[in-house]
């Protein structure tokens, strides 16, 4: 087989991604894989969003959901749970206003404003791309193997991501600017020392992890993307 | 009043005058640049908050990262919004 080949020859090509129909083997080949750069000593983590945890099946572990687990020396698995995130996100998000604010109950407009956001399909888009994100920004791997779920899913993610990229960039821009106009009052006003605007040190945080990962995976030089197609 | 003094006086109200000009113009500015701060908040909150009015912008994920920070803008800028006329000028 000649994907050794290419992993011989493009050492700098650390993320890798399998992507075609459905039933084609994707899931057959990124554990291969993942198995065979493992052998050669290789730290790899092969990860996939499928609800269907078929990497539970193959490599015979229950570990949707679990977060990383090493499998054998050097090969980790990490199967996302979309829902289960979302709920303690959800969570987070409510112990944040309760902490921020002294309440004891989340206010309603609040609290249905959650629901609504979290009952959108956007919500598990948005949600697993921040996990994907979250694992190529934490870095910690020599390679990295995304187990595609359908066809076009692949080339969404990348598409995605450069639109969301290009959002948080527009957004942040904006809110910079709005920052801008604070200072020149605060300044004028010879006001002393401005709060930090925590809406913008949030916006960056997110548009530099999102620049991140997306400059990554759209780096020909530093992704392989690998069409399984029927012989 | 000597021709000194009076010269030392005049220059003095000059330099009242002046300041209280500049005071207003400078206080002018600050209420414009506040002004101006005030309506982007307005489009800022309309962006990341949208679906409040149906109309997703921002992912939901990150639109809820924000939410505990706009909390209390929520409930009056939705009321606020609904009236605004140049909504659409502001997006253009
Ligand atoms: N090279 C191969 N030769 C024979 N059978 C194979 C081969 N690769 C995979 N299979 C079999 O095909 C089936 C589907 O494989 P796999 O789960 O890897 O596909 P997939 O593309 O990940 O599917 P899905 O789109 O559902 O995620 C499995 O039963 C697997 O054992
Ligand atoms: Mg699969």
């Amino acid at each position: 087989m000649s994907l050794a080949h290419v992993f011989r020859e493009h050492p700098e090509r650390r993320y890798i991604m399998f992507g075609g129909k459905g039933g084609l083997g994707k899931t057959t080949f990124s554990a291969a894989t993942a198995y065979w750069l493992a052998k050669q000593g290789k730290r790899v983590l092969v990860f996939s969003v499928d609800p269907q945890a078929s990497l539970s099946d193959i490599f015979q572990r229950d570990i949707f959901g679990k977060g990383a687990v090493e499998i054998m020396p050097n090969l980790y698995v990490q199967e996302i749970d979309a829902d289960e995130h979302i709920r303690a996100y959800q969570d987070e998000i409510r112990q944040k206003i309760r902490d921020m604010y002294g309440f004891d109950k989340i206010p309603q407009e609040i609290e249905d404003y959650i629901q609504a956001a979290s009952a959108e399909p956007a919500m598990e888009e948005s949600a697993i791309f921040d996990q994907v994100v979250d694992i190529i920004v934490e870095g910690g791997y020599d390679y990295y193997i995304y187990d595609l779920v359908p066809l076009g899913h692949a080339l969404y993610y990348l598409s995605m991501s450069s639109v969301y990229d290009q959002w948080i960039d527009k957004i942040t821009k904006l809110r910079e600017e709005m920052r801008e106009y604070e200072q020149m009052a605060a300044r004028i006003k010879r006001e002393e020392e401005l709060p930090e605007d925590q809406i913008l040190a949030e916006l960056q945080d997110i548009r530099y992890r999102i620049s991140t990962s997306s400059s990554i995976l759209t780096d020909r030089e530093k992704t392989a993307f690998f069409f399984v197609l029927v012989p | 009043m000597s021709e000194q003094e009076k010269q030392s006086f005049f220059s003095k109200v000059r330099h009242v005058v002046t300041d209280f000009i500049y005071g207003m113009a400078s206080h002018e500015m600050a209420r414009q640049a506040l002004k101006t701060r005030g309506s982007m908040e307005h489009l800022f909150i309309l962006i990341t908050m949208g679906d409040l009015l149906g109309v997703p912008i921002l992912p939901p994920y990150y639109s809820l990262r924000l939410l505990p920070y706009v909390v209390p803008q929520v409930s009056t800028w939705k009321r606020r919004m609904l009236r605004e006329k140049d909504l659409t000028d502001a997006l253009a």
